[in-house]
């Protein structure tokens, strides 16, 4: 391992550990907004997997959240009386993954065939249809809404509960993010970015890990909105396919840094400080005050915050 | 600058920075009532969620400005709202209550749309802070055992019991129905209502259609129907289906002894159209300024329309008044537990059975409206006007049944 890669590997525990800490020290709203950045980090790094390394930029990732959320909240809901209830959740992640997993595996091979917005606007076009069904087919009770057990323990606030979960999850996310980003795997992927033709040319198995890219980016924004699900307790369609999801995870990168590891951490964190904490009580103006300062924001900081951070750092 | 100039820059500015401070200590005789929540002002519920925002302003400035605050154990309180636009996202709508909370906030109003109002109810609940809302009727919000949730409506599958109770007051009594949905969330969960109150009440159920979202012909659904007619066809679509399907029966001369369509005949639109036709046609009427309740603040729905006009241009729609309702909901229990106490609240909440210009508010022990007071009213179309016919302490007119045919109708 180099020490670039362990220098990394060591700011991600290390900040784990310190953000485990977060409910015991912080005010409930800031553990409110603590979920929802790790959920949006969690969501923007394996955007990225994808659209940050690969250069395969998804506008409709929403549709794995979704697939994720329904999956879990049927399969739990005929579990329930027969799973205890530790158990619920760990059920619903691998069967939200499963899904997610099968779904991108088929859809792979047609939509990766398509390339920049004829890509981007194909997975929008996935994020509704999967919407579509979701809310039509009875089954999935998408337009009734479907019901999350209740998995907190007893004796924990479910806030800082789903707060612990939501951490455990980005981690897990940003872990994979990171084995990838220093494998032959994620390097191939970065040559895919930089010019996918030479890259084949020069013997990169550009199908083979476009496809890996995308159906790993799936899992992980899967299970994202597994964890997220339950921490609402109750969804209908409208709580999990958000075209405005779908704009937050390419904004992640573009505010942080694309194609960097941390990059949509950052954007992450920054977008929801910004929209959640400082804005949060413009009653009228809130998203014109958000897109003029993102706007500011990627004037003045193309390449992202990291970029910003890189150019400071002495050579 | 001259020292001078620095020695008055400074003075004003030092004024200027008091001034807020000051300000309370003039208005100390008048406390005030803070009232939270979040609404979604953009987003997907928007169109909606303006209305009830515009409720909740018409309420608390009426109670301010006009009647100069309200009394509640011998003190003056003006109320304050605190809302935010929660965009439509649950996620965000969450923080924002969890920071209201945080804050201090005892009293909320709620979102609109049952997947915004149960997470941010069972965080008030959790904190045992009070949630009135208009814009949750999801069964869900209410099985849950929350205590401090309180809905202006019925659960969605009791929301049709004040028809179904008007069904068993005709005579004779109608036997059968069938049932024509939309396949959408609103449609879905009115059908699911209909089947539950119908077939509770000893209605049989001959048929039930679902139609796609997007409807332009119904002529196979009324075929169906002419072979297997029931007594009562009761449409649960938006009003353009419902004005298509009433067209298409008429050309294909679909009878029925009524005919309940749940949003359509309310409309003039609807009426000007289907001209002669739309008589007998029964609808769902939660609030119209016509609704004969007193209301101890605004007097009656209207002089609340009336109020609420010289606020805002947007037409008024039944959340507006709903909203308002909560408001004073709030204030009327909070007179009556003579506390801002949110326990004390509560349990005049639960006790509540009192008329607003809304409805005569009572909830069930889950929280939701209790279904024949806040269930909304029965409308029918008669002489080309929408008379209440249901229920009896709001009714302006007798229910005519059965409806006579289509090419009987003058």
């Amino acid at each position: 391992m180099s020490r670039r890669d362990s220098r990394a590997l060591m700011i991600m525990i290390a900040c784990a550990i310190v953000l485990a800490f977060g409910p015991a020290v912080l005010p409930p709203f800031y553990v409110r907004v603590g979920q929802l950045m790790l959920y949006s980090a969690g969501l923007g790094v394996a955007w990225a997997i994808l659209g940050g390394f690969a250069g395969y930029a998804s506008f409709g990732h929403a549709a794995f959240i979704g697939v994720g959320a329904f999956t879990a909240g049927i399969v739990e809901s005929q579990l329930s009386l027969v799973v205890p209830m530790p158990y619920l959740l760990p059920a619903g992640l691998a069967a939200g993954a499963l899904c997610c997993a099968l779904l991108s595996a088929v859809i792979a091979y047609p939509i990766l065939r398509l390339r920049g917005t004829f890509f981007a606007i194909a997975m929008l076009g996935v994020s509704h249809v999967c919407a579509e069904v979701t809310n039509n087919v009875d089954f999935f009770q998408g337009s009734m809404g479907l019901n999350f057990p209740p998995i907190a323990p007893p004796s924990v606030d479910p806030a800082n509960f789903f707060y612990e979960v939501y951490l455990a999850g980005a981690l897990l996310v940003l872990l994979v993010a990171w084995q990838i980003r220093r494998s032959r795997f994620g390097a191939g992927l970065l040559s895919i970015r930089e010019d996918e033709d030479t890259a084949r040319m020069l013997g990169v198995p550009t199908e083979r890990y476009k496809r890996q890219a995308f159906v790993i980016s799936a899992v992980l924004t899967g299970m994202m909105g597994v964890i997220y699900a339950h921490s609402l307790g109750y969804i209908t369609t409208d709580s999990v396919y958000r075209d405005d999801t779908n704009l937050s995870l390419i904004v992640y990168s573009l505010l942080g840094g694309m194609g960097t590891l941390f990059g949509p951490v950052i954007g992450a964190a920054l977008l929801v400080f910004i929209t959640q904490v400082i804005l949060a009580r413009l009653l009228d103006f809130h998203l014109f005050a958000t897109g003029l300062l993102l706007v500011l924001l990627v004037l003045l900081a193309p390449g992202g915050v990291s970029s910003l951070l890189k150019r400071r750092r002495p050579t | 600058m001259r020292r001078r100039d620095v020695l008055l820059t400074a003075g004003l500015g030092a004024a200027a920075l008091a001034a807020p401070a000051l300000r309370p200590a003039r208005a100390q005789a008048t406390k005030t009532l803070v009232i939270g929540g979040s609404v979604p002002l953009t987003g997907a519920a928007a169109e909606t969620g303006l209305n009830v925002n515009n409720g909740y302003i018409t309420a608390a400035t009426y109670l301010n400005d006009v009647l100069g605050g309200v009394e509640i154990a011998g003190e003056k309180y003006k109320i304050e709202l605190k809302l935010f636009d929660d965009a439509s996202d649950p996620a965000r709508a969450t923080t924002l209550i969890q920071r209201q909370i945080d804050a201090g906030t005892d009293f909320f109003l709620g979102s609109f749309g049952s997947n915004i109002v149960l997470p941010t109810a069972a965080i008030t609940e959790r904190a045992k802070k009070v949630m009135v809302q208009t814009g949750g009727g999801s069964d869900a919000i209410f099985t849950r055992g929350f205590k401090y949730s309180f809905g202006m409506f019925p659960r969605a599958t009791r929301q049709f019991a004040a028809a179904s109770a008007l069904f068993k007051t005709l005579k004779p009594t109608p036997a059968t129905y069938s049932v024509i949905y939309n396949n959408d969330a609103f449609s879905k969960t009115a059908g699911e209502g209909v089947k539950l109150s119908c077939d509770a009440a000893g209605f049989k159920r001959l048929d039930q259609y679902e139609l796609p979202g997007k409807v332009t012909d119904v002529s196979s659904v009324l075929a169906s129907i002419r072979a297997n007619t029931p007594d009562l066809l009761v449409c649960v679509v938006h009003d353009q289906d419902s004005l298509l399907i009433a067209r298409q029966m008429v050309a294909t001369g679909t009878n029925v002894k009524l005919l309940f369509q749940g949003l359509g005949p309310q409309l003039a639109s609807y009426r000007e159209a289907l001209g002669k036709y739309s008589e007998a046609v029964l609808c769902s009427t939660y609030w119209d300024d016509s609704v004969p309740y007193k209301d101890p603040f605004f007097g009656s729905a209207k002089k609340f329309h009336d109020y609420y006009k010289t606020k805002f241009t947007r037409p008024i729609a039944y959340h507006v008044s709903g909203a308002a309702a909560c408001i004073e909901t709030y204030v009327i229990a909070m007179q009556n537990a003579k506390s801002l106490n949110p326990e004390a609240v509560r349990e005049a909440l639960v006790a509540a059975d009192f008329d607003t210009q809304y409805a005569h508010i009572k909830f069930t022990p889950e929280g939701d409206g209790e279904p024949l007071s806040l269930g909304g009213m029965i409308g029918q179309v008669q002489k080309g006007k929408l008379e209440t016919v249901f229920p009896e302490k709001a009714k302006s007119a007798e229910a005519v049944y059965p409806a006579p045919a289509w090419d009987k109708k003058a």
